[in-house]
């Protein structure tokens, strides 16, 4: 769970958001802001002790969301370069995660309009499929393929030279 | 608590659609081979006109192995090579005379002109080139199109002038000729667009806009010698070999209406390769290309040695050389001429230029190894070339 940091903004209020399974999280004022649900919900005066259900996010994305949020909102705006680098550096260990969980961060960020984290995940996800065969993204992903022999026969014909990646062997500019 | 692993054929149509829109295009269409509901989201996208990512650009050529048929791209994204087929007339039979936002603009053994993309093999015709104003189709005895005659005329010299200059050229090799570089506004499957050419004699301009059932002579009052043009908002800017730049405006309410004003005067010397190119900063920047004839080979090839490139200041009317190309990357030749960032283009270089060949008297004889490579600006130094000598186009 989250700790609250001092450095989150000038608002010290806590928020408190309840996941899909009944965990309970908070995160100070400024962090729960990033989200455009949480924010609504607040500007709404929706958010009371008993915390904000989000019926659709799990604990444990809603945790990694709270961590998220939490670190951004404490280095939101003035940043110096080495801030915005070190900002950098947690963005790019924080999305190292297996599909799993970026499939949750997808869906939750999206969900709770986090824009930041959204990008975050949609850009690892993007990097993740790049460059792949169809088949090697089925193993990524772990999806099956679904296509009648028919449908596989039109893909073929449609566009089948993206399927044949050729590396030049020697190294180009 | 465990929850079941995630089912990523099942993620939310709008969310998967936000990463397909971050693809490359080789990887959209991958993509759209993994499953069908990857594969719906994946056409969604490109029907409803969503796909609007720029591209990192590609080098595109054709080969004996690969056949007439087919073009290679080479990506410079993804550091792959596809060998794709395409519609007829064979592409290694055409002319290559331009290619903008995906598109080539090719010229076939009659020198009439396609707009064709080589990602989706769509394919368009451009009104036949017996509609430029100083073109007409020569017919032997026996009805058959035999040459096409080019009259010599422009802003000085009147198209009704009893001596006036005239050549012929046969269907096949007036392309050669006649045409030296097409830019197209925008990208054609998605609406409304025009083509500008760039054509002799005398390095004039005459465009078409979509739906067009001829080109338009853009007439000056006097003779103006173009050599490059790019398009941004609704504006054609043609660029002369004195490196002054009119502004060409073919969005009237009449097909065939123009208007132009000159927006910097010349201010060099007449020099041959010159290019102009918008900087994702808003700066227009002014590119010499010098190429050398390597006199050591039997064949002597052409080579790129050195890239100039200035900054033009519309205000002062005066062009100043820059340092450093603000970590831009350019790519110059035939293509539409590009400025990009490498920061939305983490693929490129920074300060360097990529260029293919694009000179008059050498880009058709197909049997030399083709100018194609990269230049590094800051070091005024050229980086290997890219392929062998297999292209052919």
């Amino acid at each position: 769970m989250a700790a609250a940091t001092d450095d989150a903004g000038d608002s010290n209020e806590m928020i408190r958001v309840v996941s899909s399974d009944g965990e309970h999280f908070e995160m100070p004022e400024a962090a729960a802001n990033l989200s455009l649900v949480l924010r609504h919900m607040i500007e709404d005066d929706c958010a009371d002790a008993a915390g904000i259900p989000l019926a659709v996010v799990a604990a444990k994305p809603l945790a990694k969301i709270v961590d998220y949020c939490t670190k951004h909102a404490a280095k939101s705006s003035g940043l110096t370069i080495e801030e915005a680098e070190e900002l950098k550096r947690f963005d790019a260990e924080f999305i190292e995660v297996d599909t799993d969980m970026l499939y949750d961060l997808l869906v939750a960020a999206d969900f709770m309009g986090v824009e930041g984290l959204s990008k975050l995940a949609v850009q690892r996800t993007a990097d993740l499929i790049k460059g792949k065969t169809p088949e090697q993204n089925r193993e990524t992903f772990g999806i099956v393929n679904d296509f009648t022999p028919e449908e596989e026969e039109e893909i073929c014909k449609e566009n089948e030279w993206a399927f044949q990646i050729t590396k030049p062997p020697s190294r180009l500019c | 608590m465990d929850t079941p692993a995630a089912d990523w054929s099942d993620l939310p149509a709008d969310v998967l659609g936000l990463v397909l829109l971050k693809l490359e295009f080789p990887d959209l269409f991958r993509s759209a081979a993994v499953c069908t509901s990857w594969r719906a989201t994946a056409r969604d996208i490109r029907r409803l006109g969503l796909y609007t990512r720029a591209q990192t650009p590609c080098l595109l050529y054709t080969t004996a192995a690969a056949g007439p048929r087919a073009a290679v791209i080479y990506s410079l994204a993804d550091k792959a090579t596809y060998t794709v087929r395409l519609p007829d007339p064979p592409i290694a039979e055409r002319y290559i005379i331009g290619s903008s936002h995906g598109w080539l603009v090719t010229a076939d053994d009659r020198s009439e002109l396609h707009l064709l993309n080589p990602a989706t093999g769509e394919q368009l015709a451009l009104p036949s080139v017996t509609t430029v104003e100083h073109v007409r189709p020569l017919y032997d005895g026996a009805g058959n199109l035999h040459k096409y005659e080019v009259l010599f005329f422009d802003g000085n010299l009147r198209s009704n002038d009893e001596d006036l200059d005239a050549v012929t050229h046969p269907p096949e090799t007036f392309r050669e000729f006649f045409y030296l570089k097409a830019v197209i506004s925008g990208d054609p499957s998605r609406g409304d667009y025009a083509v500008m050419l760039i054509h002799h004699p005398h390095y004039q301009l005459s465009f078409a806009r979509s739906g067009d059932k001829k080109w338009t002579w853009v007439k000056f009052e006097n003779n103006v010698l173009f050599r490059d043009c790019i398009y941004h908002d609704g504006v054609f800017y043609a660029q002369t070999l004195y490196a002054a730049i009119h502004a060409i405006d073919v969005s009237g309410p009449a097909s065939s209406s123009f208007t132009h004003r000159l927006i910097c005067k010349p201010c060099i010397h007449a020099c041959y390769n010159v290019y102009i190119v918008r900087t994702p900063e808003g700066e227009i920047l002014h590119l010499v290309r010098l190429t050398e004839v390597d006199n050591d080979r039997e064949d002597q090839e052409l080579r790129t040695a050195y890239v100039g490139a200035c900054k033009m200041d519309l205000e002062k009317q005066c062009i100043k050389e820059v340092d450093d190309l603000g970590g831009n990357a350019l790519f110059i030749g035939k293509n539409y001429s590009t400025c990009l960032s490498v920061k939305d283009y983490p693929q490129l270089m920074p300060n360097h230029i990529y260029f293919d060949d694009d000179d008059e008297c050498w880009l058709y004889r197909k049997q030399l190894r083709r100018d194609v490579g990269v230049y590094d600006y800051e070091n005024n130094s050229r980086l290997k070339t890219f392929v062998g000598n297999q292209l052919q186009n």
